[in-house]
């Protein structure tokens, strides 16, 4: 009718559900977006019966155990965890646990065991290979749905063996299948948020993808309306999927999806509706696409090493836009570090670039030696005399930004000490800003956090589990403004063709934001890191220069000479007044 | 009944379309039509209709909402209504009151502090009191506070005439010169004598309901209608209901809002009249909301009672018809006295606003912006 066909920002989704193609990542943002409630239910009632639903709604009658509460993390949202020598700690035998079952099996007759529980150290993998021998020998007809991919995670841990060693092990006494907990939402940024002390949700992965080869169906979930954003949703929706696409056995996964029964065919493992899926109208699509599951395989496997290599060769979209018109080129200078990506996405413009890490552009722009570079908020501050800036260009992050992190057993209110990175001038003054208390030493030498910058601080957060604080988001929190990292400095005498470059660099980063995932994917190539976390990376940073953006430059100079890291807070000069809405 | 449903399952599939069809073309749509809607599952379908028709008779950017309290200045009452859990009676010392003066005028003042614009205040039909009391109680009042009120539910206004031996159109005129403003549709229940008589033996029945309302409204008093429902009526008793508020409406023009919502079923006689299997869910309520909506073509205003539904049925309604979120009730006594028990404040309300991509509107009672809250 009418109103149903009436075109919307639905509309199109409407089209790719009916036509059975896949939504991709803007889909599930744009989903979320709406405020269109009735609508999305409907789409949603739409999905659900194009899947084979019918005027059927399942529900499973199942017994919910706890096998113990004892439980080694400490996830900001549980009130069930306590410590062994808590009053009330138990941890349940198989013995107790059959008896229990057993009676209440007679009282019901339900069909299925949902069992999960804390990761208790106190007891070894025998432990848990006997609670589910004794249960399915008790209960043989009784469907055991046991253990979150955290206990799993856990139980390789207390074995030794692989994920998928436990798993077999499990199955082989009579696990049936893995309920989805312990996801939460897999961006990195909130986990570290919600539950700092769990492991990586790239482990989650692999518990699931291993369970799914050996036949073992799993559920997925998500704990949603906390600290996330939208887009970190869509991402938690669509992850299962990425990894499927890799898996060698993810044909057979969604054919297993269907085996719980009681979850009807729109159960979510393998049928989760989104996947960044490349925009039409890049020509390298196909080809692309093998790439870049690679690298996603990488990450599920092994996520440590291989899957940060940086590669560092040279940028052949480098010469392409070093084309020379005539006269003398801008020497613009570029930070090595991936987040240029977008300024240099599509550069058209005459200009000789010079690569190098920070402390060496900010050597070389007050040298004369480059006519223009992004350099070190605070080194810019300290040499303002000598140079202007340009007026629409920076590089900010409203909140967390990844790529500097503070890595702390110690809660920071504790912090005395921190070992510190020279690569990175205003992370060191930033973390003298957040943190006046504690002193600073060379990184390498014992203190009770560290400071880490660029790859090695993305490399960190995925490798390490203890707690790391994004300085970005502790930032915003402290001012409610946004962090300037560095901005565009010019030596005086100025070159000409700067104003010029300017409109060439705002246009590159414009470009970039329109193709994000042509972005990702390029950025992937050149520097090394899988295309789905860059995408994700590039959404948080901000390379407009604007009010804000300046408000929060102040402010953090302000700061800075407050702490005695600044002699004087400089007036910004520009090398044109731009107009900045 | 049964029977109906599950023919209407097979067969009115393709007139529900219909039906909304209609509305959304803006014609009126009949009691049989109303009823193939309130049958159908079809809630989405329905829904969408009914917010579509809202959108175009009220900013579809704008929830409204109002600050105003619910003052109960009486629980004593003699009408003995199965579904009420508030009233005692007469001669109960123990825990039957009459706030005093001083009492009432210290709430009023908490209220304005509060920025509340409007009084709602209602009570039981207490046996001595007369068209005097309320004159002086009205009167002194308006003396002191500039603030809306809006009292005295149709079946109280009868009492007074009753007792005061008035007719309704003396009795009404003397409320409004004393500063009554204007009259909520309290007591609706479901204008059906046969559901009256079952549930409110002693209430006002149908006609003299609808008495009030054309008097009040000829009066130059608007007012607004409601609907309980859920319980002994049938679905087309619910619909009769909805037909008898849009006649007169057509007639008088007087109706600003109408609110219903599903009877609350703890603490009170009638809910030991309803099955289980009958208790009315929130699907029930969705649907009855968004068909009032489309039903009711000439009233401005519809309400969704998250005083009934709770915070989170109240703001999902806002999808299904409704344009206003009522009020945040700085004091309600007679729902929680049925064990429904939803409290909500104004950073509350206007957060569930927000998060619809909607502006939260503060009004007075007659429907005029107070404040934007951005």
């Amino acid at each position: 009718m009418a109103l149903l066909e009436r075109a919307d920002t639905l509309a199109a989704i409407r089209e790719k559900l009916e036509t059975g193609e896949r939504l991709d990542f803007d889909d599930g943002v744009t989903l979320m977006e709406s405020d269109d409630i009735l609508a999305l239910g409907e789409l949603a009632d739409l999905a659900r019966r194009l899947r084979g639903g019918d005027d059927r709604v399942y529900f499973v009658q199942n017994l919910y155990l706890n096998q113990t509460n004892v439980c080694r993390v400490k996830c900001k949202f549980c009130a069930f965890a306590v410590t062994q020598k808590q009053d009330d700690a138990y941890t349940y035998s198989g013995s107790e646990l059959v008896e229990d079952a057993v009676r209440q099996h007679e009282l019901t007759g339900f069909t299925e065991i949902h069992m999960v529980g804390g990761e208790t150290p106190h007891v070894g993998f025998d432990y848990y290979v006997d609670i589910v021998r004794s249960l399915h020998e008790a209960l043989p007809d009784v469907h055991l749905k046991l253990f979150t991919a955290s206990e799993i995670h856990h139980m390789t841990k207390l074995s030794g063996l692989s994920h998928e060693e436990v798993l077999r092990e499990l199955k082989a006494v009579g696990l049936g299948s893995l309920p989805g907990g312990g996801a939460e939402v897999f961006a990195d940024r909130v986990r570290r948020l919600v539950a700092p002390g769990k492991e990586h949700p790239d482990f989650w992965f692999r518990t699931h993808d291993a369970a799914h080869r050996l036949g073992i169906p799993t559920h997925c979930t998500m704990l949603y309306g906390h600290v996330e954003t939208y887009e970190e949703r869509v991402d938690r929706l669509r992850r299962p999927e990425d990894d499927r696409g890799v898996a060698p056995a993810a044909r057979q996964h969604r054919e297993r999806q269907g085996v719980l029964d009681h979850d009807g065919p729109a159960a979510c493992p393998g049928g989760a509706p989104f996947r960044r899926e490349r925009r039409a109208g890049h020509g390298r699509a196909r080809a692309d696409l093998s790439r870049r599951r690679r690298a996603y395989r990488d990450r599920a496997e092994n996520p440590g090493a291989r899957a940060f290599r940086a590669r560092g060769r040279a940028d052949p979209g480098a010469a392409r836009h070093a084309l020379q018109r005539g006269g003398a080129m801008v020497r613009l200078g570029r930070i090595s570090y991936v987040n240029m990506a977008p300024v240099f996405y599509r550069l058209d413009a005459e200009v000789e670039e010079i690569q190098g890490v920070p402390t060496e552009l900010n050597r070389r722009v007050l040298a004369g030696e480059l006519d223009v570079a992004p350099i070190s908020s605070i080194e810019y501050a300290r040499n303002a005399d000598r140079l202007r800036l340009l007026p629409r260009l920076c590089v900010s992050s409203e909140g967390a930004v990844d790529s500097i992190q503070l890595v702390s057993r110690k809660p920071l209110e504790q912090v005395r000490s921190v070992a510190v990175t020279p690569e990175s001038a205003t992370s060191v003054v930033l973390t003298k800003v957040l943190l006046p208390e504690a002193s600073h030493v060379p990184l390498g030498e014992d203190a009770d956090a560290k400071l880490l910058i660029g790859d090695a601080a993305l490399k960190s957060a995925f490798e390490d589990p203890t707690p790391h604080y994004d300085l970005g988001r502790l930032w915003l929190e402290r001012t409610g403004l946004p962090m300037v990292f560095a901005v565009w400095a010019c030596p005086e005498p100025l070159h000409a063709g700067l104003a010029e470059l300017e409109d060439a660099l705002v246009a590159s980063v414009r470009l970039a934001r329109a193709e994000p995932e042509q972005l990702a994917y390029e950025a992937s190539e050149r520097y090394g890191y899988p295309a789905g976390f860059l995408a994700r990376y590039f959404e948080k940073l901000r390379y407009r220069f604007g009010p804000r953006e300046r408000a929060g430059l102040m402010t953090f100079l302000e700061l800075a000479q407050e702490t005695g890291e600044l002699g004087e807070v400089p007036e910004l000069r520009f090398v044109r007044e731009a107009v900045v809405a | 009944m049964t029977g109906l449903v599950a023919q209407g399952n097979k067969v009115s599939e393709g007139s529900v379309s219909h039906v909304l069809e209609r509305a959304l073309e803006g014609e009126r749509i009949s009691d049989a039509e109303a009823l193939t809607l309130l049958e159908s599952r079809d809630l989405v379908a329905v829904g969408r209709v009914a917010h579509e028709i809202r959108n175009r008779k009220a900013d579809p950017d704008r929830i409204t909402f109002i600050i105003d309290r619910n003052l109960n200045y009486t629980n004593i009452c003699h009408t003995d209504c199965d579904f009420c859990a508030f009233y005692r009676s007469p001669g109960d010392t123990r825990e039957g009151y009459l706030l005093p003066k001083p009492v009432i005028f210290k709430k009023i003042e908490e209220t304005i502090a509060l920025g509340g614009t409007g009084l709602l205040m209602q009570g039981g039909h207490h046996p001595d009191l007369g068209i005097d009391y309320y004159e002086d109680l009205f009167s002194s009042i308006k003396a002191r506070y500039k603030i809306h009120l809006h009292a005295l539910s149709p079946p109280e206004v009868q009492h007074i005439a009753r007792r005061s031996k008035l007719t309704l159109w003396q009795t009404i005129s003397r409320l409004r010169d004393a500063g009554l403003d204007s009259i909520p549709g309290g007591g609706g229940e479901i204008l059906v004598d046969r559901v009256r008589h079952e549930i409110a033996p002693k209430k006002t029945k149908t006609k003299e309901w609808l008495d009030v309302m054309r008097h009040a409204h000829r009066l130059g008093m608007s007012t607004t209608a409601t609907m309980m429902y859920g319980h002994v009526e049938t679905v087309a008793e619910r619909v009769e209901h909805m037909r008898r508020i849009r006649d007169l409406q057509d007639e008088t023009g007087g109706f600003r809002a109408f609110i219903s919502w599903t009877f609350q079923n703890d603490g009170n006689r009638l809910a030991g009249k309803v099955a289980r299997e009958d208790m009315p869910t929130s699907f029930d309520y969705l649907l009855t909301q968004a068909v009032s909506r489309i039903y009711l073509d000439n009233v401005p205003h519809i309400q969704s009672s998250w005083v009934t539904q709770g915070m989170k049925i109240g703001q999902v309604a806002l999808g299904f018809g409704a344009d206003d979120m009522g009020s945040i009730m700085i004091e309600e006594n007679v729902v929680s006295a049925a064990g429904t028990t939803h409290r909500t404040s104004t950073e509350e309300l206007v957060h569930l606003i927000k998060a619809l991509g909607k502006t939260p509107v503060q009004r007075d009672t007659l429907y005029r912006e107070v404040k934007v809250w951005n």
